[in-house]
């Protein structure tokens, strides 16, 4: 399975790295080490008679297409196996931190480029426990959202001092008006919800296709992860409705080595259709805090500042 | 508020919360935080064949909150409610300004919060506060610590804070809260609209007196819930032991050229339960107060004359409930869908007057979300006075529109109709149109 890792400057698809792994196998056929019984039919003595020739070739296209045949059946899975392990290792650097306390700057912009400033503060622990408080404009400020298990979520409105909880169907939507939604403001891990269908490099960067896992819940048909072959840190995710149309562009830059985890400084998720994006600053983070699983609680959801 | 005693009013409350400013800002090293909004509010109302503008109350909220230590937040909000019209009437009040400017104010929330009282899963609310109960999405039987702020009849679910105690003990995932609060506190009410409080053989010009009970730790209201979880299911019940702030005729006393109700505030036991939970993405939650009133008697006495008195019941001690049932979804393009059953409006009591109403909302965020469309409407069954079927009807569309931030600007209208007999029947003059401007600061 090298060939995975060896660079392909053209723009991967599926079909491109199924051929080269044909080739991988008419090299491994040449070679009598490998595959001894290739090795002495190519070896008959009198090929050179014609009804021979002839039974020859029927059998060489046999084997050609049992050859393809087995590496179309073969080769998807075994990319997936190994963009799998690709996405394990984005999911790891993204799961690395214990707990992560941040202090975020949104700054949503819309086509004509007006601009929304929101600052928030993070509460987050794993990939299943969120408190998110929000600072800035004055009309949200206090606002609390908190996502436990089970895609159980509440939102706090301090106007009403009450804690409601909101049915997970809002996870599509917009949060809070910027490019981001319910579902982008919580995933940090890709794994549980989809799986690799293709997997390739392209401009020196991992690429992979991402489809849903059957019967998870989620609102994308497609996504498509660039993540950083060093690093594992995503760059880029491209996400596509169930239709197959490009929706929205996360671009992720400014990437810096805080304490001991890779971070992103920098995102911005940009809706296709509207030309609206959202600009996401990291303004300040302090990982591992010690946040234990009973402090993302509705206690808290309602006093954290 | 008018007058002289409105006025010292008024000053007490700007002192009072200039003391707390002060206090907080000098006393701790923390800054403290302000806030607040301006809403700017007209209201064109139909009344008749004409269309009015109402002098409808605008408000000035201002927020304070500070966090003296790790353990401990105060909180105060001060709320100014001003109007546009002038209800002079005599030249020699044109030189008083509170006349000619009317203003409301008062302390709306003022509390302190301990956090980690005496055990570290004990918090502590002490002061004028919201405490509100139940999962319905503002259509709540079991919320009834406060009493109903109706002077908006457009926004009738809010509630006004009143002075409590409040202790949330934390056990794993479950909560334990009790609340006491000292004092009785009734409705309050739309201005010049109190007479949508039907009592039977009401007339103009007969004097409406509210006797509030007696303020003695007996009379003293409290309440206590238990919330917890099972599976996806979030679960309470709660028990309330208080009055009900909606006034109940008591008697009326006949006398030769005066005619005088009084109007009590009925004593009530409320056994609650709810839910949330949701189901292939739908938020789904129930919620049911099982009222225990005490029976009230209503008296007729005749002074003076035939010197005759008897007395009926108004409203017998058999239990009944008031319940909503509601359910919420999201559809792909933002299309937000809201609907609830309720049984038993806030104002009705007793198992042979609780009506039906089926209360439906759609909201769609549009023009990148500057512009929220929301259509909202209710459809009400009530039992009338041959025993079929009467129904009535509410439509509540409304525009929002947010440029910028901090800034909504809001267009809506208040329609209703119904036969007779219905609640919306009773709205009929105050069918309306308005704009709103709130600037969050």
């Amino acid at each position: 399975m090298t060939f995975l890792l060896e660079p392909i400057d053209e723009p991967g698809n599926r079909s491109r790295a199924v051929l080269l792994l044909i080739r991988t196998n008419r090299r491994t056929a040449s070679g009598a080490s490998r595959n001894p019984a290739l090795g002495t039919e190519r070896s008959l003595p009198g090929a050179e008679k014609w009804p021979g020739l002839l039974k020859e070739m029927n059998r060489w296209k046999r084997r050609w297409l049992a050859v393809v045949l087995v590496g179309l059946l073969v080769v998807p899975a075994a990319l997936a196996q190994d963009g799998e392990a690709v996405l394990a290792k984005i999911d790891s650097v993204l799961e690395a931190p214990h707990d992560m306390v941040a202090l975020q700057k949104m700054t949503l912009i819309d086509a004509k480029g007006s601009e929304k400033v929101r600052t928030v503060k993070i509460f987050a622990k794993g990939s299943r426990l969120r408190l998110i408080r929000f600072l800035e404009p004055a009309e949200v400020r206090g606002v609390g959202f908190l996502r436990l298990p089970s895609d159980r979520l509440y939102l706090y409105l301090p106007a009403f001092r009450r804690v409601r909880r909101i049915a997970s169907s809002v996870k599509n939507e917009n949060f809070m008006g910027t490019d981001f939604s319910y579902e982008d403001m919580s995933q940090t891990s890709y794994r549980k919800d989809y799986s690799v269908s293709a997997f390739w490099k392209e401009k020196g960067l991992l690429v992979l296709e991402l489809m849903p896992r059957k019967g998870r819940d989620v609102s994308y048909g497609k996504l498509v992860l660039y993540a950083d072959p060093a690093t594992y840190v995503l760059r880029k995710v491209d996400f596509y409705d169930r239709r197959g149309n490009a929706v929205k562009i996360l671009t992720i830059d400014r990437i810096e080595k805080i304490g001991r985890y890779w971070t992103p400084r920098r995102m911005e998720m940009r809706t296709l259709k509207t030309g609206h994006r959202t600009l996401l600053e990291l303004v300040e983070v302090k990982y591992d805090q010690g946040l234990k699983d009973r402090f993302f609680t509705q206690r808290n959801l309602k006093r954290i500042r | 508020m008018s007058g002289s005693n409105g006025f010292v009013w008024t000053k007490a409350a700007v002192i009072i919360w200039a003391v707390l400013a002060l206090c907080a800002s000098d006393a701790v090293a923390q800054k403290p935080q302000f806030g607040g909004y301006l809403l700017l509010d007209k209201r064109f109302v139909r009344s008749g064949e004409k269309v009015r503008i109402a002098d409808f109350y605008n408000r000035l909220r201002l927020e304070m909150s500070v966090d003296p230590g790790s353990q401990l937040s105060l909180f105060a909000s001060l709320e100014a409610r001003f109007y546009d019209f002038s209800p002079t009437g005599e030249i020699r009040q044109l030189s008083e300004l509170s006349f000619q400017y009317p203003t409301d104010l008062s302390i709306w929330e003022a509390f302190v919060d301990v956090r980690g009282f005496l055990f570290s899963n004990v918090d502590l609310r002490i002061g004028k506060q919201r405490i509100p109960w139940g999962t319905a999405d503002g259509l709540n039987p079991t919320d009834n610590l406060n009493p109903d702020d109706f002077s908006d009849l457009v926004d009738f679910t809010r509630k006004v804070p009143s002075w409590a105690v409040r202790a949330d003990i934390y056990l794993g995932e479950a909560t334990l809260t009790g609340i006491w609060l000292p004092g009785v506190r009734p409705v309050l009410l739309p201005q010049g609209l109190q007479e949508l409080f039907q009592v039977p053989l009401q007339e103009k010009g007969w004097k409406m007196r509210l006797k509030l009970p007696e303020r003695t730790p007996q009379n003293s209201m409290m309440g206590l819930k238990l919330s917890a979880r099972l599976d996806r299911v979030d679960l309470s019940v709660s028990y309330f032991r208080g009055y009900d702030d909606i006034p109940a005729p008591r008697g009326v006393y006949f006398a030769p050229g005066r005619t005088e109700y009084l109007f009590i505030l009925p004593k009530i036991q409320v056994l609650g339960i709810d839910f949330a939970t949701e189901a292939g993405g739908a938020g789904i939650w129930g919620e049911a107060g099982i009222f225990f009133p005490e029976e009230l008697r209503f008296f007729y006495k005749s002074i003076g004359g035939l010197n005759q008195s008897y007395e009926t019941i108004y409203l017998p001690d058999d239990p009944y409930m008031k319940f909503t049932l509601g359910g919420d979804y999201t559809f792909p393009r933002g299309w937000y869908v809201n609907a609830q059953w309720m049984h038993g409006f806030f104002v009705e009591r007793g198992k042979n007057d609780l009506h039906d109403y089926l209360v439906l909302a759609l909201e769609k965020n549009v023009l990148g979300e500057k512009l929220r469309l929301k259509l909202g409407g209710a459809v009400e069954k009530a039992g009338g006075v041959n025993g079929e079927a009467v129904y009535g009807y509410g439509f509540f569309p409304e525009l929002v529109y947010r440029e910028v931030d901090n800034l909504e600007i809001s267009l809506g209208g208040f329609w209703t109709d119904g036969d007779p007999g219905t609640l919306f029947s009773a709205f009929l003059d105050v069918d309306q149109v308005y704009v709103r401007v709130k600037g969050t600061f």
